[in-house]
Formats: structure tokens, sequence, C-alpha cells
């Protein structure tokens, strides 16, 4: 994750503000695989996360000229990207429940371990992302802004539109929750285990 | 270490994952075209002389006093008072 100093950011705005397309690829390559990234854990579905990911570009770009000058550009476009999230989930009523889809969501072609890493990493992302995928979706995304994306509380809150005190006590039950959870895949697991070494 | 300290290493351990390259190119592409779109168009407003944005002004501010005064008409109309 690389995060623009202030004074590039403010730069940036200003350089978006006045339509400078070159600006805009510079903010593309930072934030692309982000959004991307937040909103395909967010939904549990590349092609709806594709979806939106293109409609927050677009709300950006036609919006550029109307940017304030001393915009955050990482906070301003999170907040687009959930809300168009909210949007799709309210019209849709999609079912958030199912975990079953997370191994689509991995890309193809990244960097190969050996067997036994692979076995062993991909078996603890798996129950990462299927713990992920079950809690509920202002937990997720509580976790996914500040636990991956590195948004300061504050930052988060404002995305959410909640308070940072509000936004603190999520994030505090969401870690408890996932933590829970995890425990509870894993044990039959050390079960099984124990069993066969004894 | 605590558990919220666990649940964290554990949800930045997560792959990156990747949109498709094609589609990433085409949302560019698009975008860029945009800016440039919305670019030409402001340039083209600033480069236009004042006589000309003057008359696209009235214009539109006639067009929109027609329209009202004909709402007007109606209203009084119905009421019985035109």
């Amino acid at each position: 994750m690389t995060c623009m100093d202030r004074d590039s950011e403010l730069a940036l705005v200003a350089r978006l503000r006045a339509g400078d397309s070159a600006a805009f690829d510079v903010v593309y390559e930072e934030f692309n695989a982000r959004l991307f990234n937040f909103l395909a854990r967010l939904s549990r579905r590349r092609d709806i996360a594709e979806d939106l990911l293109e409609e927050t570009w677009l709300r950006l770009v036609g919006q550029t000229a109307a940017l304030h000058s001393d915009t955050r550009l990482g906070p301003w476009l999170f907040t687009v990207a959930r809300n168009l999230y909210v949007s799709y989930r309210r019209s849709r009523l999609m079912e958030d429940s199912s975990a079953g889809g997370f191994i689509a969501l991995w890309a193809f072609g990244r960097p190969q371990p050996s067997p036994f890493e692979a076995t062993a990493a991909s078996e603890a992302e798996r129950r990462v992302e299927a713990v992920l995928g079950t809690l509920p979706v202002a937990y997720r995304e509580a976790l996914l802004l500040v636990g991956i994306e590195g948004l300061r509380p504050a930052e988060a809150a404002a995305v959410c539109r909640i308070t940072p005190e509000a936004m603190r006590q999520r994030l505090s039950r969401a870690r408890a929750l996932m933590a829970q959870r995890l425990d509870n895949m894993s044990a039959p697991r050390l079960a099984a285990l124990r069993e066969v070494m004894t | 270490m605590t558990a919220d300290e666990d649940v964290l290493r554990e949800l930045r351990r997560l792959p990156a994952l990747q949109p498709d390259e094609v589609w990433a190119d085409r949302v560019r592409a698009r975008c860029r075209a945009a800016i440039a779109r919305r670019h030409l168009q402001f340039e083209r407003s600033k480069r236009a002389p004042f006589s000309v944005r003057a008359l696209e002004s009235a214009l539109v501010g006639g067009l929109g006093l027609i329209y009202l005064s004909a709402i007007i008409n109606d209203v009084l109309r119905l009421y019985g008072i035109g």
C-alpha cells in the first residue's frame, strides 16, 4: 500500500480541477487496485466490484471541476465507492451472507510459492477470507478501510458517515467477532491434529 | 500480542486482488476521454467572446420568461381570472 504525501495530493487535486488527464492517471494508478480490493471484498463479487469501480471513476471525472482544493482523494474515492455499493445493495437486496464465492475473487498469475507454502498460505487466507465474508457489512467495511486500506479511524468514520467514536466501537466489535470466528473455525482442526498426534 | 492485533495482521496478509487488465485499461481510456472532452468544452466556453455568452444567457432567460408567463396565463385562465 502506498500513500502519497499531502503536498503531492494537493497538487494533484489542483491539476485534476484544471482538467489534466495526466493527473488522473496518477490518481488511477494510486487508487484503482485499492478501491477494487475494497469493493470486491465488500460485495464478494468481482463483476459487481468492477461495475461499481467504473462508476466511481466516472463520478470523479464528472466532478473534477467541483472538487475542493483541499480534498483528500483517498477518503473521497472510498466514500463514493462505498455509497455506490450501499445503493447497489439497496436496489438489489443482495444476499450478503454467502461466503462461498470468495475463491473467485483471487487473481490469477500472481507469483507462485512452493507447494507447501501455497497450501499453508492458501489455507490461512481462505480461512480469513471466509470469516471476513461472514461478518455483517458494517463490520466488514470498517475492517477493510482501517485494517487493509490503512485509513485513519476518523477518515473511515467520515466514509461510513458515522462519528469517530462509533467507528472505534464498530472496529473493536468487528475485530473481536472476527477473532472469535477464526478461533471457532480453527478449533476442530486443532482437535483433529491432537487426535493424530496421540 | 492481542487477538485484535492478530486479526489486523491476518487481514494485512491477504493477497491483493487485481482487476482485469483489459477492463482497467478500458475504464482508464474512457475516463481520460471524458476529461479531455470536459476540458475542451471549458476552453471553448472561455474562448467564446463576451457578446456570444451574453446572447446565450439572454436567449435562455427569454425562453424561461416565455415559459413562465404561459404557465401564469394558464393558471389565471383556470381560475377564471384572466
